[in-house]
């Protein structure tokens, strides 16, 4: 491995060469960066992934499960297990999607779920990320590259083979195609953070990139138009682009990014929508906390993974221990993505922690509160040195005609030595995940 | 998966862009090659048709900020990093029709010439990578891209700048000829992409007898011509 770590510089050329960058808005302003590459891997050994990979299938099966229950039976609800309030409640909960089914079933085609490695070895789930997750392009080109790089290290490693993500993908899409048509990755545009994995993933899957304004739909079957009105029927459509966008004629009027009548050409099971919409229901950081009681109501099984320990002001016992151990707890605004709306309570001066417990008490709703987690540190280079930072683990779980985990995943680390936010948009940095063999 | 053989109207105006950018930056390194050898001992009047030729007045007060300029200079729309960032702007939304590969040459050209501009390198020998790299870029538009009216779009823009430019620089009438019935050749099959009627116009302005590229009247309407040509 020394000699991958001494090419990181040639890496890192070589990223710069294929334009592996993301966008991120400061002050109005776009800007593109490089997403910085450490050289160092994240190893997970075979046990550990055999664990985490029965784990994944098992939560991913029943949050599908969940959302077909919540846009038809509601089963759920009516057995008390998920409070009605929760669902109804929640921001990503779409009533337009009520009684759509979307074809084959499947809700949460990829699921990006984000966990942590506590010091004393145990895993926890930190979030589920079911509607546009992002990621995987990185670890996949870094892949590629390192490979080309050092080829020793992979010659004397038994790594799993990370870059077959887009057969994953194409294999899935095709199977929600059912070959109606093109497949189509729509993307907001350039301007959208994610373009790269856009753009980059059409290419490797074969998927059309489709821009605002390339979609219609006539007699509720989508098209891909072109020029002098040419046009190619769209079975499936990989979208990148946020619910509330996606078709102005029942979500967001005001949208351009989307496909007008989308949501009828969906409804009659003429196209595919891959993650089909609705899905921030059950990514919601309220409904997170009842993911394992889903486990047990629809598949009859115990949760193999554990969240981290979280509380629900909701529920007068754990509303009085929130209140009681703000200063100890991380708080987390439902509502918000991206590492935003994180509060450490250990960071606050008693003053703001008097204001935060007051809105707390005001909007017991829009806050959940986890214990903190220990995270284990990973080893970075900073310049020469090895430098230990916090890191989660973005698993990519693909749900087609069967589930599969991605063996690899996006590790994501903070070169922040006091922060445990390791988003690329604050600043964050990414390595490659080995997933052994043996 | 099923093969898309549709192409949106914007997709084939960022390929046309593209090569007219790229074929730009390559010819614009050509004659920045040849004037700046003037430039070294020569006076203003030696390199002045440089910057009259491409339309653009010569904002910097010597002839060292008028190389750099040229080069550098984000705010002129002339200068060789601007027309690179235009290249990447097309080149970065077509990577699935052009292949990571053939896209790295662009992006290998621009971080070179960022580079280059946030240092003022003054030194024009490691501009000589970005041309390779053009050259690179038009082989894995060969090598790597099968459909061809893509490839036909990317080469109609090539065409079309490389015309322009031959006009505007004065070159000799079979190289501008030579383009010239290239293009026509790949507007064959694309009859909707191009008025007629300014083909008809150039057929008959574009003749030995005919061509005057000293008369700055006749030069205008070339020009005029060929820039309007294109319906993308």
């Amino acid at each position: 491995m020394d000699t991958l770590i001494e090419s990181r510089d040639t890496v890192n050329n070589w990223m710069e060469r294929f334009g592996v960058r993301f966008g991120v808005y400061k002050n109005g302003i776009f800007n593109e960066q490089l997403f910085p590459f450490d050289a160092i891997p994240r190893v997970i050994s075979k046990e550990d992934w055999d664990y985490l990979e029965k784990g994944l299938i098992q939560r991913v099966d029943a949050l599908n499960e969940f959302l077909y229950d919540i846009y038809h039976g509601k089963k759920i609800m009516h057995d008390g297990i998920v409070p009605a309030e929760f669902v109804y409640a929640s921001k990503g909960y779409l009533p337009e999607c009520e009684g759509i089914t979307p074809i084959h079933h499947v809700y949460s085609h990829i699921s990006g779920i984000d966990l942590v490695q506590a010091k004393d070895g145990r895993w926890f789930i930190l979030e589920d990320n079911l509607r546009i997750p992002s990621g995987a392009s990185y670890p996949m080109i870094a892949r590629t590259i390192t490979r080309k790089v050092s080829p020793e290290t992979f010659q004397n490693n038994a790594v799993a083979d990370n870059r077959n993500y887009s057969d994953l993908l194409r294999e899935m899409m095709e199977y929600m195609n059912d070959d109606r048509g093109l497949t189509v990755i729509l993307t907001p545009g350039r301007y959208n953070s994610a373009f790269f994995e856009h753009s980059y993933l059409a290419e490797k899957t074969g998927a059309t990139l489709a821009f605002p304004g390339d979609l219609i739909v006539e007699k509720d079957i989508v098209y891909y138009t072109g020029l002098w009105k040419e046009k190619q029927r769209v079975g499936c459509i990989y979208r990148r682009v946020s619910d509330e966008y996606m078709d102005p004629l029942v979500f967001e009027p005001s949208s351009l990014l989307g496909v007008p009548n989308l949501t009828q050409a969906y409804k009659k099971g003429n196209v595919a929508v891959v993650n089909a919409l609705g899905n921030g229901v059950a990514d919601d950081k309220g409904i997170y906390y009842f993911v394992p009681k889903m486990i047990k109501y629809y598949l009859n099984e115990e949760p193999i993974l554990n969240n981290a320990p979280t509380y629900l002001p909701y529920f007068e016992e754990d509303y009085r221990y929130i209140l009681d151990h703000l200063s100890s707890l991380v708080i987390k605004d439902v509502s918000e993505a991206g590492g935003y709306g994180v509060i450490f309570g250990r960071d606050l001066t008693p003053e703001k922690l008097a204001e935060l417990k007051q809105l707390i008490i005001d909007q017991p709703r829009r806050w959940i509160a986890q214990e903190v987690i220990d995270f284990k540190d990973l080893e970075i280079l900073e310049g020469n040195e090895r430098v230990e930072r916090k890191a989660d683990l973005r698993a990519f779980v693909i749900s087609g005609k069967e589930t599969k985990v991605w063996k690899s995943g996006l590790t994501r680390f903070s070169r922040n030595p006091n922060s445990f936010v390791v988003n690329s948009s604050q600043g964050g940095g990414f390595k490659d995940t080995w997933v052994m063999e043996k | 998966m099923v093969m898309c053989y549709t192409i949106p109207a914007n997709k084939a105006n960022r390929l046309f862009w593209l090569g007219r950018y790229t074929e730009r930056v390559y010819i614009s390194l050509h004659l920045l090659r040849r004037y700046y050898d003037r430039m070294i001992d020569g006076q203003p009047k030696d390199y002045e048709e440089f910057y009259q030729k491409l339309d653009f007045g010569n904002p910097y007060p010597d002839k060292e900020s008028l190389r750099l300029g040229y080069m550098y200079d984000a705010n002129n729309p002339a200068s060789l990093l601007s027309e690179l960032v235009a290249a990447n702007d097309n080149a970065i939304v077509l990577r699935e029709e052009i292949k990571s590969e053939t896209l790295s040459y662009v992006q290998l050209s621009l971080c070179l010439i960022q580079k280059a501009a946030n240092s003022q390198e003054t030194n024009i020998t490691n501009l000589q990578s970005i041309t390779d790299y053009l050259l690179a870029f038009w082989g894995s538009i060969d090598e790597r891209v099968f459909d061809e009216r893509i490839r036909g779009l990317l080469k109609m823009g090539k065409l079309v700048e490389n015309i322009d430019m031959h006009i505007r620089f004065d070159y000799p009438f079979n190289r501008i000829k030579e383009a010239y019935e290239e293009l026509k050749k790949q507007l064959e099959n694309e009859e909707s992409m191009y008025d007629p009627s300014l083909i008809e116009q150039l057929d008959a302005c574009l003749n030995e007898e005919a061509y005057a590229n000293r008369d700055i009247n006749y030069k205008g309407k070339l020009l005029r011509f060929i820039n309007h040509l294109m319906l993308v």
